[in-house]
């Protein structure tokens, strides 16, 4: 069994087929991109995985777990968080608490010993604490610990974003467009950092990104999507030269 | 030294303007001192030297504020000594102060309009006057308390369970109408005394103290109305204490993060009906408290007392003071339930003022008189925000 496996996808939305027979098999320590035309399917599939969608037909397997249909808090206490495309903060409160609201998912503590804030619960929460400043350390963050995550800029938001996934302490993680609106310079560091934490975290990343930069830069495999379905699976050189690809993306040619 | 200094100044500043808010007959005056309070607070806020200078006062010594201002309020009813009813008007403040702060945890914490919250009120206080009056079991009061508590709660999750999935006005259509079902299950039933409501509902009796008794101090009669008073006013700073931890605590944040965005807060692993069931549980159960308090003060209930209007009056006190912030609450609880006794001259268009000034704070002040501060962490000790 392999670490990930989707098998077989499938998601209606009434007459339209978002996604069609999709298949995907990730092995730990994957750097895989997901790409393709808008509307090709692409974040429909992260919402299958995370548990937003329940598939109409087909099996999510994950660590040798059926996940399909669990509940999203679930998938993320079993080990896969994800960011957004058009990222959803917690614009109201500071950077420090949207991180922390992610280590909830292991607190052994009942709601009485927070509450009151007995022993055990306070050396959890002062744990929780440092490690969430250290996260923020990390995506260079923490002198900003007490601001409003609303109040950044957009480049930091899609790293303070990467950070809350991180504090769930995923095994998979997924990554939807992290390089939107980003500037060349942001994108450069952002390649860095997606191998870094990888290697830091021993994550297994799949990524949806637009950026042919960003997705040819850093991904070993990718897998290309077209209303629904794969059209190409194969290594950023395989998927440059793959023709069905260049027809998704341009357009068929034209013969007069 | 200065700063105490400060701090003593101005709480003493405002309990006496407070005193002399609510002792003054004449209507002009009241509202010239209505428009000075404003002017001050504004002049006050604008001006950065004194708002800067008060901010450090109340921040460095924040013990010494929470502790005076806990004393000032101990005090504040004996200046009422000559009128009963404004010490039964304060006490009825303070009752709504608990129901407000009740309410606040789905209101404030969750962005759920619950626009039924007077049922649980009414559930709260009709569970007492069952017991005490139509029974005529003698509990002891605390135990009765804690069942109008307990009684209120379960309907909290009679309403919580079917709504679970909902938002937005879904959400506050559905309390609306079980706010109504409420109302009117109780004028109709024969059980629950019809319209004519329960009376002689004893007053509360406890540690062999009798609530409805006058007692003599240093040869002063007291009213019994301030028996009453001393004893919500335990029980709101009690409320307020256990709703200042659960806002610093786990729960608050989660709450909070699952109103921003539920999305994103069930994809960082929080299961949003557990806490969606708190909120219910809890704010419900304070909301029956409170109810367990007024039944014996009014010694008389009936289904009037729990309306729609009440509901909507509920919400308006949160969405005053603050949302969120359970100073804030307490004063638009405390100004909102005050005021109506303050417009009465005004006779046919008090309402009209009162619906006035509401509409002019969500014009000119959203965010409420004292808004939501960001929970400050400073371990080893936990968040704090006040």
């Amino acid at each position: 069994m392999p670490f990930f496996k989707a098998d077989h996808l499938v998601m209606r939305f009434g007459g339209l087929v978002a996604v069609n027979d999709f298949n995907l098999e990730l092995q730990p320590g994957d750097l895989v991109g997901l790409i393709g035309p808008n509307g090709a399917g692409k974040t429909t599939v992260f919402n299958m995985i995370t548990g937003v969608y329940r598939p109409t037909s087909g099996r999510i397997y994950f660590q040798d777990k059926d996940i399909t249909g669990k509940r999203p808090d679930i998938i993320t206490a079993l080990g896969i968080a994800r960011t957004f495309q058009n990222i959803r903060l917690f614009t109201d409160l500071s950077l420090i608490e949207n991180v922390m609201v992610s280590y909830h998912v292991r607190l052994k503590s009942n709601i009485f010993e927070a509450v009151f804030k007995l022993p055990r619960y306070m050396r959890q929460e002062n744990a929780m604490y440092e490690e969430a400043m250290e996260l923020l350390h990390k995506v260079e963050l923490d002198h900003l610990a007490e601001e409003k995550a609303g109040s950044l800029p957009y480049g930091e938001q899609r790293r303070l974003e990467i950070a809350r996934a991180l504090a769930t302490h995923p095994k998979l993680l997924l990554l939807d467009e992290p390089a939107a609106g980003m500037n060349p310079n942001e994108t450069l560091q952002l390649m860095d950092f997606i191998k870094q934490i990888r290697d830091e975290f021993d994550l297994t990343i799949l990524l949806i990104e637009h950026d042919m930069k960003v997705v040819m830069g850093i991904c070993e495999r990718i897998w290309v999507l077209d209303y629904g379905k794969t059209i190409a699976v194969g290594t950023p050189s395989e998927i440059q030269n793959n023709p069905e690809v260049i027809k998704a993306y341009l357009g068929e040619e034209e013969y007069a | 030294m200065g700063k105490i200094l400060t701090v003593l100044l101005i709480e003493l500043l405002i309990l006496i303007v407070s005193v002399f808010a609510l002792k003054i007959e004449s209507t002009v005056g009241f509202l010239l001192l209505l428009v000075s309070i404003v002017f001050a607070i504004y002049y006050g806020a604008k001006n950065e030297k004194i708002r800067y200078r008060l901010q450090d006062a109340f921040s460095s010594s924040r013990r010494f504020a929470l502790i005076l201002g806990i004393i000032l309020i101990f005090i504040f009813p004996l200046f009422f000594m000559d009128s009963p009813y404004w010490v039964f008007v304060i006490t009825i403040g303070v009752i709504y102060i608990i129901l407000a702060i009740g309410l606040n945890m789905m209101l404030g914490s969750l962005d759920l309009v619950n626009l039924g919250f007077a049922a649980f009120f009414g559930i709260g206080a009709y569970t007492v006057g069952m017991i005490t009056a139509k029974y005529g079991l003698h509990l002891p009061y605390l135990i009765v308390l804690l069942l109008a508590g307990i009684v209120a709660m379960i309907f909290g999750l009679l309403l919580c369970l079917p709504t679970m999935g909902m938002k937005g006005y879904y959400f506050s259509l559905t309390t609306i109408a079980f706010g109504l079902a409420v109302e009117l299950t109780i004028n109709n039933l024969e059980w629950t005394g019809g319209p004519g409501g329960i009376k002689n509902i004893p007053h509360i009796s406890l540690f062999g103290l009798n609530l409805g008794d006058s007692y003599t101090v240093f040869g002063y009669d007291l009213p019994f109305q301030l028996n009453y008073f001393y004893f919500a006013l335990v029980i709101m700073l009690l409320v307020m204490l256990v709703a200042w931890l659960i806002h610093n605590s786990r729960i608050g944040l989660s709450w909070n993060a699952i109103k921003e965005d539920d999305i994103a807060a069930r994809a960082q692993g929080i299961n949003i009906k557990v806490y969606r069931i708190y909120a219910f549980a809890i704010g419900s159960f304070i909301a029956g408290v409170a109810g367990a308090i007024f039944a014996p003060l009014m010694g008389y209930i009936a289904p009037t007392n729990f309306t729609y209007a009440h509901s909507i009056t509920m919400v308006a006190m949160v969405i005053l003071g603050g949302i969120d912030n359970i100073m804030g609450i307490a004063l638009g609880a405390f100004l909102l339930s005050i005021a109506p006794e303050k417009f009465r001259a005004f006779s046919d268009y008090r309402m009209l003022i009162y619906a006035l000034i509401i509409i002019l704070m969500v014009i000119y002040r959203p965010q409420g008189l004292i808004p939501k501060k960001i929970r400050k962490y400073d371990f080893i000790g936990g968040a704090k925000d006040e």
